[in-house]
């Protein structure tokens, strides 16, 4: 299938956009992720693929900042990656807590609650960006030959 | 079946942008932005909810941010400042892939963002699902579409558009 003739892809600012798109028919399928995969489900839809479980080399999140600040304020970024090295091994030790934070700032859905933690196994114990996964990236889109080395794209020398 | 959907954790960034500089003892005031709900950014939150910024000096304030309703209007009526902005954070060079691109990216925007009977409907019916029960609403009742209709007959967007 050819995109742009056979598929089309369209852009949702909002995951619920996309939901509601679906349900009224304007898109035929959409890629969820959680809590809305969860609404989703309660409305009928099925699950064809899990696309975490292919365990593509991707980075599924990542944090972002200016390289001046950086420069600047490198204390401050040791400081941000300690406290979120000791948030990620919470949430592999200690699913209570983690859980408490997911109640506060995602949902009091119980149930959404326990499909975000399923993303846990997605936490790195040392959250290094792999260079493949920046590959990845790279090889998806047409850049140019210098922003195709991949050490550029990501600092590891905190981690 | 009544559609087809798949489910991924999506490519999700967060934007960290320091307030002032530190002062000795006093933890130093770090606004982070998270641009979804979604549960990639769980360890964003369990350092906030289980106060590991405060223990290693930093007074973080967690935000959500839907930046791109903000800059709908500027990248359909700024073609040439949108194509420099895309060159210079996608780092692509080629001109003709820049506007491949944009050709794209502005077939999904809407000229007039008009709130619609349909999506109305459908968030309701979305929210009636995750939070606790709501009386039963009539959608129209949750939006105003009258100023943005007022801004298009006094030929407010045609202006802006023509600039």
């Amino acid at each position: 299938m050819r995109v742009g003739e056979d598929v089309k892809f369209l852009y949702f600012a909002r995951q619920g956009d996309l939901l509601a798109s679906l349900d009224k028919g304007i898109v035929a399928a959409g890629v969820l992720s959680s809590p809305t995969n969860v609404m989703a489900r309660r409305l009928g839809y099925k699950e064809l693929v899990n696309i975490a479980s292919f365990k593509l080399p991707y980075p599924h999140n990542a944090i972002a900042t200016r390289k001046a600040l950086i420069r600047q304020n490198p204390e401050l970024i040791k400081s941000f990656l300690k406290s979120y090295v000791a948030a990620i091994k919470i949430i592999h030790e200690e699913p209570g807590a983690a859980k408490r934070a997911l109640a506060r700032f995602l949902t009091k859905d119980p149930e959404m609650i326990d499909d975000a933690y399923s993303l846990a196994p997605l936490f790195l114990k040392v959250p290094y960006m792999p260079e493949e996964a920046i590959r990845t990236v790279l090889s998806s889109r047409s850049f140019t030959a210098g922003a195709r080395q991949p050490r550029r794209g990501a600092l590891r020398r905190f981690v | 079946m009544k559609a087809l959907s798949s489910i991924a954790a999506p490519l999700l960034f967060l934007g960290l942008a320091a307030a002032a500089a530190a002062q000795d003892k006093k933890p130093t005031p770090v606004t982070v932005a998270y641009s979804a709900t979604s549960g990639t950014f769980s360890p964003l939150w369990v350092a906030a909810d289980q106060g590991l910024f405060a223990k290693h000096g930093l007074d973080v304030r967690v935000t959500y941010i839907q930046g791109n309703r903000v800059l709908l209007a500027y990248v359909q009526s700024r073609r040439d400042g949108t194509l420099k902005a895309m060159a210079k954070y996608t780092r692509q060079r080629d001109r003709d892939v820049l506007e491949k691109y944009y050709e794209e990216l502005i077939l999904t925007l809407p000229r007039i963002p008009y709130v619609e009977d349909a999506s109305a409907l459908a968030t309701v019916e979305a929210m009636q699902l995750q939070g606790p029960p709501l009386p039963k609403v009539d959608p129209k009742t949750l939006y105003d579409n009258s100023l943005l209709k007022r801004l298009e007959s006094a030929g407010f967007v045609d202006k802006i558009y023509a600039r």
